[in-house]
């Protein structure tokens, strides 16, 4: 793989370390080795099967919830090892929080899909649940348009606001990493473009992850991509270099729409 | 074969700069040589050839900022794509200036104030300059442009050595002057169009490598 080192200064938040992976006899992901840089976005992008959601859903254990899944190698999330057996994995997801490509409200309230993760992690405050709520509706962009409505239903809202509630119930929990997974594939261009600027802020405050197969979008949001082919990691670097001229001949195919 | 007819957009967007590449040539070639035989007929076809040259130019903005907004081209696409918009506005130029020398042509009184041997050099420099930046746009020579960017300096030695030349004959002979200073103009226009051949070498550099380089 062809990788950059990063500039002075710039620190690591996620260690992967060979890290390989099966479901059942295949194997998804192949001696995966990478650091993902703190407060910047990454992005993940390769042809469809190639990895990279299954690489992205490695960093809050998401594959554990599938059976027939096996992983080895180390991923370190800040200094901890998070496929240490005594790790608290509910705790871990609070740190790595999800967006979905689906936006996935909860039936419930606008209110009650943020209050809900910071509660049943033990907040009974009321006062500091309403101050939750508008701070990470807020984070999220979404205060304005919402604040007289929050006892409404939140699958009321359109695909993208509940696209950036479901931002600002991750945020809730005061996570650490925030992981995307295609967040705007069913939404319109101009739902895009709010979550595409929500995420330019958040990166201040988080770590962002994105898998996409919006080449422009990667271009646009990311500092550093990675490019997946067939369970490798065969190029990552600085989005820029990337995009203007990418290393590997099969990156330059991909993004250029001759492969893939 | 994927995005078939993206792709044939960016080979007729590249077979255009080279057609304007060649068309260029032809004019800075005729101008030189309308000048140097004052042939009017030759300099009246080269002003002609103004309107044609610009066609060129505006037929490739056109095609790339359709393939910039309809296709939305990345790596070596981008920079074949922006290279070719810089290089066509340099072959422009560069045509201008040549056509600007065969309306010159069109000003000279009676004969030369001297024999033309220095300033038909320049233009065949240039000229062979323009050849050579198209050659290496067209098979990715990075080699090649950077040898023909360096082509400027023999173009520049002769711009100055041409220059003094004319001045020390206008302070002998006064009567000169009128013809003298429109070989003064004609020598600061294959100096500029030595300059935008190298500009062109410097897109092709780009666009093969994505470093920026300055050759001049």
């Amino acid at each position: 793989m062809v990788t950059d080192t990063f500039a002075e200064g710039i620190e690591t938040e996620i260690t992967v370390m060979e890290l390989n992976l099966w479901y059942g006899a295949k194997q998804a992901l192949k001696d995966i080795s990478v650091d993902i840089p703190k407060n910047s976005i990454t992005a993940f992008i390769g042809p469809s099967g190639c990895g990279k959601s299954t690489f992205l859903r490695c960093f809050n254990r998401m594959n554990d919830l599938i059976k027939s899944c096996r992983v080895e190698g180390d991923v370190l999330v800040g200094e901890d090892n998070i496929y240490e057996s005594n790790v608290d994995v509910v705790e871990l997801r609070k740190r790595v929080g999800m967006v979905f490509q689906k936006p996935n409200p909860f039936p419930m309230s606008i209110y009650e899909n943020i209050a809900y993760g910071p509660r049943i992690h033990g907040e009974k405050n009321k006062e500091k649940l309403n101050s939750i709520v508008e701070e990470t509706l807020k984070a999220a962009a979404l205060w304005d348009e919402v604040s007289d409505q929050l006892d409404s239903p939140a699958l009321d809202l359109s695909g993208g606001q509940q696209q950036r509630l479901c931002i600002a119930r991750t945020l809730a929990v005061k996570p650490e990493i925030i992981l995307l997974d295609e967040p705007c594939s069913a939404l319109d261009p101009i739902s895009t473009s709010k979550i595409e600027d929500l995420l330019m802020e958040l990166k201040k405050d988080y770590t962002i992850v994105i898998v996409t197969h919006n080449m422009q979008q990667a271009a646009r949001v990311s500092d550093y991509t990675a490019y997946f082919l067939l369970g490798e990691l065969t190029e990552f670097g600085e989005t820029r270099q990337i995009f203007e001229m990418p290393r590997e001949k099969s990156t330059e195919d991909y993004i250029t729409g001759r492969f893939g | 074969m994927v995005r078939e007819r993206y792709q044939r957009e960016l080979d007729s967007l590249k077979q255009n700069v080279v057609t304007m590449g060649e068309a260029s040539q032809k004019v800075i070639l005729d101008a030189v040589e309308a000048l140097r035989v004052l042939d009017i007929e030759l300099a009246k076809e080269t002003i002609k050839m103004d309107t044609v040259i610009d066609d060129y130019e505006a037929n490739i903005e056109r095609c790339t900022t359709r393939l910039l907004a309809l296709q939305q081209p990345l790596a070596s696409d981008l920079r074949l794509i922006t290279s070719s918009f810089k290089i066509a506005i340099d072959l422009e130029r560069m045509s201008d200036l040549a056509v600007n020398i065969a309306e010159i042509t069109e000003k000279i009184e009676g004969e030369h104030v001297k024999p033309l041997i220095d300033i038909p050099k320049m233009g065949e420099i240039a000229e062979n300059m323009v050849k050579d930046a198209i050659k290496a746009f067209e098979t990715l020579d990075v080699e090649l442009a950077k040898t023909t960017a360096a082509e400027d300096d023999k173009v520049d030695e002769l711009f100055s050595m041409v220059w003094l030349e004319l001045i020390e004959m206008m302070i002998k002979d006064p009567s000169i002057i009128t013809n003298a200073s429109h070989l003064l103009f004609v020598l600061r226009y294959l100096e500029r169009i030595g300059d935008h051949a190298s500009n062109i070498c410097e897109s092709v550099v780009y666009m093969v490598t994505a470093e920026r380089v300055e050759l001049n």
